[in-house]
Formats: structure tokens, sequence, C-alpha cells
């Protein structure tokens, strides 16, 4: 579905993504990991065409993904949450996940403007999508509420819920658990584990978080310094040699 | 008591124009940013092009009114895309300069085009005014009142209740993230333009009968507007509506009790003393400022 | 008058056109300064003590033997451009004298400026007349603020000053030797109006609502010098819009006469602030209420039946033979000006000026002309009657008040 191909990406000298090529493949969940600094968040602002690399291909069920702007990414079925929460802090709950349907005719915004009864449609489509990823998330007691005065792992969990929201084919996941408590990423990693049936899309899940990890992945991609340095199923994750030594070396 | 009861009806009509221009403000401050100080210049603009089409080209008042209001969308957009647009990014300051300059240069320009002697826009609405007991309400300030509640309902309903008012409130409260989700910040940056130049422009057209129409002629109701704007707490639909009213009202009890010469005095001595208590302002929950 | 005006087009400074009447050459220009041996001085250094008016006749600046120069500085742009119409005016005067062979041999030219209604534009305009144009004289500025701004230009230069297109009492409250009023005072303005309210019209209670500036409250001053009381007085500030408070007092207070002494742009929000609360009180307007370009402004039935001060009559009045003689001049000289109230302003500025040049005997110099102007006595000009005096400057000291009847001032039938 994505492939990343020879992917080089460098800042002013500074290697961040180093000849990287890994394939996402249709409705599983694949994770890439790696250090603090091993230029995973990098590579996600590179599939989301913020960052454009110096070499290489990115395409997306065939397509080339770097001739797209970023605000047409969502058109072709890639969603993303953001590490650091980006919602709209002025707009309740509700309203933002509506925000992340409309991509869908957002060239209609005016005609629709002029057709009333279609307006109330998909006004009302709109709010029942929304408040199907709300059940979902298990945050419908909160649909109303100013997304600015939520706490950090509610806010997360909206973030979540708008990208869902848009029906992707392939969902990028920026760290959907840092900065939540213990409870809540146990209860992440089951929904998560959810998503690809219940909303027939691909993920790709930036952690490090190595529990949660490779409890929900079918597939995982390490990286450290820009380069892959390993790839597999979580189980032969676990025992590389090269991924211990490099978390191990971050760590101590 | 006659007097008191004349003086708050008086007050509204007038109130009713600035609550527009507190609107249009709001409006465009809310997507873009900028507090649009040539507001008055490109209101009388508007007014003047109305003239232009009903008093020198003859056209029916249907057509005069669809040519001034699609005159004022397209002049609202120009702006932004030819002025503001390429100081988005910059300085508060530089954006102050910028909108001041337009206020200047588009006055010049209109003075140029149609010089500085007063001219006269017919009444919308004909006819000796309303009696209401002792009281009397001028048809056209009852029509301005009118025009401008259902204006502020219909605006408030397309914020609240379309995807296009989501988007643009989407906008307002972060344009980055806006952007990231997809949605044509800049064509809803181009339309706020577009509907504020055109809901001062439509207060322009309304006022202007009743005082006279000339290319400066919005600079005082403009400051009242936005006195409103401010008071209503810059950023609120609601607030603008009922800043403007209050304004309208207030300034002509303090007119009519304490003196007509501080009239203006007395506003923003009000005002000061509103946000003295209400920083935000009466509706306010954003504080204006930058990062 | 109309310097209320300024605080509104202060900004206008750019696209300074020159309105010349007839073309000054330059050699005749470096030969006044050559004469006077002071080309340095005179031309265009800043630093000049300028030419006073005890210099040799030969010198007189502006004085040729074939010639002599007027300037005029009026706005024909910005916000009171109609006020430049007075220059037509003028120019139709001395076309009508210089076709009767000009004064003592000497045909009469005018350069005049445009100062846009600012009065840093004005001081810049009359500094250039005086220091390289070297007129002899300024025949007509317009406004309180400009003609203000420009006196200790004239001062320095001891330049005669006929005609001043404003009636503030602070042209006439001091005597300055070489400055000549044509208009009647506003006071005296005011004093008219008050006592026509009171006594033609017999009204019971009065109204004044009045600019809150030296124009507006000399008129005021006047009014109530008339022995006139107002029962209600209302100030307001030049750029207020919205007056229907202070209409909603003055009928609330039961007048049946309201005077307005305000400049053209308020007047017409005060009337349509009195139609809409249904409020048809007798009006009464100063004479600078009411330029025509407003009577458009203002729904015509609002106007109708209204008074106004006025010192130019009606110039409807053809039977009147100065009106006439100014209606076929206009005609004659200046076809694409029309005859308007503003062209009648400095038609008579011109008359007074040039009865001042007939007066004069000897070599024709400042001084002598200034001396000359002293002795004019029951001068007729368009507005009325004239008498200077050296210790008397203020100009015409008759007003009149004229009805408004369907868009013509005419005497009133009551």
């Amino acid at each position: 579905m994505l492939e990343l191909d020879g992917v080089s990406l460098s800042f002013g000298g500074v290697r961040a993504v180093n000849n990287l090529s890994f394939e996402i493949p249709d409705g599983q969940i694949t994770a890439l990991i790696g250090p603090n600094g091993a230029g995973k968040t990098s590579i996600l602002n590179v599939i989301s065409r913020f960052y454009t690399p110096q070499h290489g291909r990115v395409t997306f069920d065939g397509k080339d993904l770097l001739q797209l702007p970023p605000s047409e990414i969502i058109d072709v079925g890639i969603a993303r949450s953001f590490q650091n929460v980006a919602l709209f802090k002025d707009l309740s709950v509700v309203d933002n996940l509506k925000i992340g349907t409309d991509h869908r005719s957002s060239a209609g915004l005016f005609s629709n403007m002029f057709r009333l009864p279609r307006a109330v449609k998909h006004e009302r489509d709109a709010r029942r999508e929304a408040e199907e990823v709300l059940e979902f998330l298990d945050i419908e007691a909160i649909a109303e509420r100013r997304s600015g005065t939520l706490s950090y792992g509610h806010q997360k969990l909206v973030d979540l819920g708008r990208a869902l929201v848009s029906r992707p084919k392939l969902l990028l996941l920026d760290e959907p658990a840092a900065g939540t408590s213990e409870g809540l990423k146990a209860w992440l990693a089951t929904k998560i584990k959810e998503i690809p049936e219940r909303f027939g899309c691909a993920v790709l899940l930036i952690d490090h978080d190595m529990l949660l990890v490779l409890g929900v992945s079918q597939k995982v991609v390490v990286v450290d310094f820009g380069s892959k340095i390993a790839q597999g199923t979580p189980d032969e994750i676990r025992q590389d040699r090269r991924v211990i030594a490099a978390y191990l070396g971050e760590e101590s | 008591m006659t007097l008191f009861f004349q003086l708050i009806v008086s007050g509204l009509g007038f109130g009713a124009v600035y609550a527009l221009g507190a609107i249009s403000l709001t409006v465009i401050f809310n997507t873009s940013n900028v507090v649009n100080f040539a507001s008055a210049s490109l209101s009388s603009a508007v007014a003047l092009l109305m003239w232009l089409a009903l008093v020198r080209l003859h056209l029916s008042v249907v057509l005069a009114w669809l040519f001034a209001l699609v005159a004022a969308m397209v002049i609202g957009a120009v702006v932004e895309a030819a002025f503001l647009r390429r100081v988005e990014r910059s300085s508060l300051i530089v954006q102050i300069v910028m909108t001041l300059g337009l206020l200047v240069a588009i006055e010049g320009l209109d003075g140029a085009l149609y010089g500085f002697n007063p001219k006269t826009l017919p009444h919308v609405i004909h006819g000796p005014s309303i009696a209401i007991g002792s009281v009397f309400l001028d048809r056209n300030d009852a029509f301005i009142l009118g025009l401008t509640l259902v204006l502020t309902l219909v605006l408030y309903l397309v914020y609240q209740r379309t995807r296009l008012g989501l988007a643009l409130r989407a906008v307002a409260s972060d344009r980055d993230v806006a952007s990231l989700m997809g949605i044509q910040t800049q064509r809803m940056v181009s339309l706020s333009w577009a509907i504020g130049v055109l809901l001062a422009g439509v207060s322009a057209i309304l006022i202007a009968p009743s005082i006279s129409l000339t290319p400066t002629f919005m600079e005082n109701v403009a400051v009242f507007a936005f006195a409103a704007a401010v008071l209503g707490g810059f950023g609120s639909l609601p607030g603008a509506l009922v800043g403007g009213l209050l304004i309208g009202v207030m300034s002509n009890l303090i007119s009519g009790y304490l003196s007509n010469n501080l009239q203006l005095t007395f506003v923003f001595l009000m005002i000061l003393l509103v946000l003295y208590i209400r920083p935000n302002g009466l509706f306010g929950k954003r504080v204006m400022s930058r990062q | 008058m109309l310097g209320e005006f300024e605080n509104l087009d202060f900004r206008r400074g750019s696209d300074r056109s020159r309105w010349r009447g007839h073309n000054v050459k330059w050699p005749k220009v470096v030969l006044a300064c050559s004469t006077l041996g002071l080309v340095a001085a005179a031309c265009g250094s800043s630093s000049s003590t300028g030419t006073t008016a005890t210099t040799a006749a030969a010198a007189t600046p502006g004085v040729t033997a074939n010639s002599i120069l007027f300037g005029e500085t009026t706005p024909k742009s910005g916000p009171a451009a109609l006020y430049g119409q007075q220059q037509a005016g003028i120019q139709a005067y001395f076309d009508t004298i210089n076709a009767q062979g000009g004064v003592g041999g000497r045909k009469l030219k005018l350069i005049a400026l445009d100062d846009q209604y600012s009065p840093p534009v004005a001081l810049q305009d009359t500094k250039t007349l005086i220091e390289q144009d070297h007129v002899f004289a300024i025949v007509q500025t317009n406004g309180t603020a400009t003609t203000e701004a420009n006196m200790p230009i004239y001062q320095q230069f001891g330049v005669p000053v006929v005609g001043a297109g404003t009636g503030a009492a602070f042209f006439y409250d001091t005597l300055r030797p070489f400055f000549f009023n044509v208009w009647p005072a506003y006071t005296v303005e005011g004093k008219k109006l008050g006592e026509f309210a009171t006594q033609t019209l017999k009204l019971n209670k009065i109204g004044v609502i009045y600019q809150n500036d030296d124009f507006g409250k000399s008129l005021y001053q006047g009014f109530q010098s008339s022995g006139a009381t107002a029962a209600v007085s209302i100030p307001y500030d030049p750029t207020q819009t919205d007056f229907s408070s202070a209409v909603a007092q003055l009928k609330s207070a039961g007048v049946d006469g309201v005077v307005i002494f305000a400049i053209p742009g308020p007047a017409i929000s005060i009337m349509n602030a009195m139609a809409a609360i249904n409020f048809h009180p007798k009006l009464l307007l100063s004479q600078v209420s009411v330029a025509p370009s407003s009577y458009s402004a203002v729904n015509s039935s609002e106007i109708n039946g209204s008074y106004i001060s006025a010192f130019i009559p009606p110039l409807t009045d053809s039977t009147n033979p100065q009106v006439a003689t100014f209606l076929s001049a206009m005609k004659q000289y200046q076809p694409s000006t029309p005859a308007s109230v503003f062209a009648a302003w400095g038609w008579e500025a011109a008359q007074t000026a040039v009865a001042g040049l007939k007066a004069v005997h000897g070599p024709l110099t400042r001084a002598s002309y200034i001396a000359a102007l002293n002795t004019l006595t029951n001068l007729q000009i368009l507005g009325g009657t004239i008498s200077y005096s050296p210790t008397d400057h203020a100009g015409l000291k008759n007003v009149t008040v004229l009805e408004n009847i369907n868009g013509h001032r005419v005497r009133p039938t009551a």
C-alpha cells in the first residue's frame, strides 16, 4: 500500500533519514520504532509531506506522494494524529471531529451553502460519523466540551478520533500514548488493535514504548540514526541483537 | 419620559449600524487575526459604488444592490489577496500600518474619483416615521435594525450549523492545524474578508441617507463600531451585536442627559470601565493578543 | 469660515496642483529680483528677510508698467473643492476690468493656487506666491484655519490681503493694517439670525445647535448679542454623525425654531435626524451650513421653507444690477464655471481689491494701496456696502435672511 524506497532526508548536512526503504501492508498495523532522535517523526513528516526528501520515492497505492502538497494528503486517504496534539482548542470535541470529515468535499463548501437540504444531510452524516468514533473511543460524554479545556489524555484521544473520522486508508499515529497514564496506555493498545478491522485501514504506529508497540503490531520496522536496522514480526524483533543494543544503549 | 424612550429608540438605529460594523471587524479578525482599520474607507467605497450605480448609472434598485454587494465582496477579497496576504506573517504593527495605509489610500482614491462634496443616497424604506405613542421610530432605522438582527442570526447559523462555518471557525481557532486538516485556509481568509466588507458596506449604504455620503463619512461610525467590537469581546458575534446596540443607546443617553460634546469621551470611558472589570469584553473568551 | 473642515482633510497632501490664471514669465521674475538687488534672498533662499512695502516704487513686487499681479489660494481639490469656484469669480471681474483697459493702463493678472483646505498647504502656497511669484497683493483666501496659518507670512512681507472667506472673530477682533475683511463677521451674521428669529418670525422658544469651535461659537455669540436667548443650546464636535440625541432633546424641550450653526455635513445629518423623529420646527441656518451641494443631500421637503442668512443677494434676481453684471461677466468670461455663490464670493473680493487700486494716488506701492483701501467709503459690491478706515477693516456690515423655496434662495415672504 505505502512504499518508501531509498528515502534520504537531511537538514543542512545532518542526515535525518538515510536511504530508508520499507513497506506498509494493507489492513495491518506496522510499527516504526527506534530510540529518541532516531528519525521516526521525520519519516512520518515525509509521508504527510511536511518534508520533501532529497532522494528516494514514496508511493501510495502506486501514486507518487511526493507530487502532492500537504493539504491533499488527506484526500488520498492518509490521516495522522500528532505527537503534541494539534486540536482546535476553541472548538468543541465534536466540531473537531466533524472537521475530520470535511476533506471529502471541501471543494463543495460554497455550493453547499446554497443547497440547504444537502447541507443539512451532510451535517447529519458528519455528526453521526463523529459520534460513532466518539463511542469507539468511549468519549461521548465530552462531545460538547471545548477541546482546549480537556485533560491531555482526552486531547490525545480526540486527536486520534479526528484522524479516524476521516476514514483513511492509512492512519499515521505519532506516539498516541505518550504522556498518558499507564491505565490509558493499556486501554489504548486494545483500541488500536481493533482499528484495522473496524475502520478498514492500515496503521503506521510510531512509539518508543516497546510494550505497546510489540503488543499491537503485526510488523515492526526499527530505525536508528535514520537508517533501518531491523524489520520483522514482533517476535523476531524481540530477539534482534541490534535492536536490543540500540535500546539498551539509549537507556543506559 | 418621552425623551428617555426617544433617546433609546433613536439609539437603536445607529446602534445597529455600529453592530454591523463590529460584526464586520469580528468576522475578519477571527480568520485573519487582522484588526481592519481600513473598514471606514472600504465601507464608504461600497456606498459610493451604490451611489454610482443608482444615481449615475440609473440602475434599478435591485440591480444597484446586487452590483454594490458583489463589488463589496470582490473588494474584500482583492484587498486581502493584494495587501494583507503579503503581511500575514508579519508583526502586528506592520499589519496595523498596512490597514491604516489602506484607509488613507482608499479615501484619497475615492476623493479623486467622486470628489468630497456630500452626495445623497435614497432611503431604502420611504414613508413617515412610525409613531409609538409619543416616540417616533424612523422607518429606515427600523429596517436597519431588523436587517442587522436577521444578518447576525444568519451569520450565526452559518458559523454554528454549516460545514463552511465550521471550516471558518477552524481557521479562526488555529490556522496551521486547519491547513493540516485539508481546509483551504487561504480561501477561508478571502471569504471572511469578502463577508466582512460586505457587512460593512451594507451598514454604510443603510446609514448614508441619514448622514452625508463622502469618501470619509464612515470614519466616525467606524470608531463607534470598533468600540462596539471591543465591548463585545473582539471575536464574538453576539458580543458585537449587543456591543453595537449598547453603544448606540448609551451614547444617545449620555449625549441626551450629560453632554452632547462628550458623547465619544463617555463611550470610551464606559468601555475602559467594562474592560477593567472584564478584560475580555462582555462576551469575550479570547484575549486579543498575539504570540 | 469653512476652516472648520480641516480636521477632516489634513492627510490629503498629495497632488498639489497649481492653477494659473495667466502665466508669469520667468525673465520678468528674474528682472524683478535683480532690480531689487535681492536675487539671492528672494529667489529661493529660506533666510530671505523679504521686501517691505516701503521699497522704492519702481521695485514694487508684482507691478510693472502694464500689469499688476495678484495671488489667490482657495481649495480646488479635497472636501471643500467647490469653494475653488471663487477663482472664476475673481478672474471674471479682472477680465471685465481688463476689457475696459485695466487700472491706470495696467492689466490685472491672477495666480491661483490650490490649498486643498489644508493650513500647511495654504502656507506653502502663500510663500510661493509671495517669495517666488512676487505677487503684489492677495485677493481672497478661504477658510478660518488656512488664513490664520498664512497670517505670519502676510505680516512678514506686509502683503495686502483683500478678502478672506471667513467671518471668524480672529480676523475682526484685531485690526491688522494690511488685512481687509470683505465678509461680514460671524457675530454679525449670528446677530441677524437672532433678530430674525425673535422679531420677524416671533418664535417663542428657540433651540441652537452649534459647532464647538471658533466658527460656531462666534455665530452663537452674535445670536446672543441680538437679545435672543436659546432655551436649549447644544454644542457638537465637527466629526459627529449621530445627532438623534441632540434633536430629541430639542424636540423634548418643545422649541418652535432651531438655529443651526454647522458646516454642511453635520447640518445635513441634523436635518435628517429631525425628520426621523417627526420634528419640524422653523429652521434657521448660517450661510455656511447650506452650501448648494448640501441641498442635494437632504430631502428637499426638509429644507424647503427654512431660512438662511446671506450677504450675497439671490443670484436669480437679475433686476439687481450688481447681480446682472456678475451673471453676464461669468457667462462671457467663465462659461464653464457655474455662476454660484462661491464665484460671487471671489467676484466681490475682486471688486473691493480693484476699487482700492483705483483709489491710489501717485505711484502704486503696497503702502499706497493700503492707504487707498482705507479711504474706501460706501463702496457698492455684490454683497452690499463696504467702508474701510484706518481703524475699521471689518468688511460688509449687513446680512440679510433669505428663504429656501424649492431649492432657490429668495427674499422671505413672511
